[in-house]
């Protein structure tokens, strides 16, 4: 199982990019404190101001992206631009079903 | 409500910072710079010494100031062989801050204060007593504080009422964190 997406820049470019990292990774959400994992990760160097790049990221096994009362478990991709730090993420869901798996929800 | 979607999930309470009640920022930072960058932040539980650790930590890093950030809780011991790790590395342009520096052991908070003095750009420590170090603010609350937070975070259309919160501030005694630990647990009831 892999994920495949498109990055792609357009409209008003940051005045200097040096390059892009991708993260796939995942967090906790809710009453605790916040766990996190990065599952992979890419870079693109010198990508420019605009264009386009295909990726793929192998899945791993788990964790699935759940929710229940205390804890949710929360996939996302993760575009930085260096050196400027900016970020923007995509939230994903990750799971056998294609639907968050919700806890203590009956069948 | 999925834990995600609750408004006073700890991401979210993040967001809100360190409001001083009787000082401003700046005031801060100049009484600081006079203490010699040692000194400590007290109050009472929940009342907002860690996230006012953490916002000087910001502030020193804008600086230029490095910064080394230690939280002391019953998750996270802060025990001999850790403080001796912590001083052998240290640099004369660090700022050490200390979260719950009254946790830790007497002969090693005796060490690290004694240490810091020659080998650190300063000491910063929180702590629920007086004393440890000279004084930058006492940490407080009152409903008024309770009643802004949570107007920040809960969602529109669900008014909690003054008299709910003033009465959930009381119970816990002005402990800010634990008012909005039980709010959490009333949202995550609902559907």
């Amino acid at each position: 199982m892999d994920s495949r997406g498109y990055s792609g820049g357009s409209g008003k470019p940051p005045s200097v990019v040096g390059r892009f990292g991708l993260l796939l990774r995942w967090y906790t959400a809710g009453k605790g404190t916040r766990d996190v994992g990065v599952a992979q990760t890419l870079r693109f160097d010198g990508p420019g101001a605009h264009g386009s790049k295909d990726f793929s990221f192998p899945l791993p096994d788990g964790p699935y992206s759940f929710s229940g009362k205390l804890i949710s478990l929360i996939w996302a991709m993760e575009l930085t631009v260096s050196p400027s730090s900016e970020t923007i993420r995509r939230e994903i869901t990750f799971s056998p079903t294609g639907r968050e798996i919700i806890l203590g929800e009956r069948r | 409500m999925k834990a995600r979607d609750n408004p006073f999930a700890v991401e979210r309470i993040g967001t809100i910072r360190y409001r001083p009640l009787s000082t401003t920022f700046d005031r801060l930072l100049a009484r600081l710079h006079e203490l010699n960058y040692r000194a400590a932040i007290a109050g009472p539980e929940g009342s907002g010494k860690t996230t006012l650790l953490e916002d000087l930590e910001q502030t020193f890093r804008e600086k230029g100031i490095k910064t080394n950030l230690v939280f002391v809780n019953d998750a996270s011991l802060f025990d001999s062989p850790a403080c001796r790790r912590l001083l052998s590395k240290l640099t004369r342009d660090q700022i050490v801050l200390l979260d719950g520096a009254d946790l830790i052991r007497r002969s090693d908070w005796s060490l690290l204060k004694r240490h810091t003095i020659t080998h650190a750009y300063g000491l910063l420590i929180t702590s629920h007593k007086r004393g440890l170090l000279p004084t930058l603010i006492e940490c407080s609350t009152n409903p008024a504080l309770l009643r802004e937070i949570v107007g920040e975070l809960q969602p529109q259309g669900r008014i909690l009422t003054t008299k709910f919160l003033d009465s959930l501030y009381q119970r816990h005694k002005g402990n800010i964190r634990a008012c909005l630990r039980e709010l959490y647990d009333l949202y995550s009831e609902e559907p």
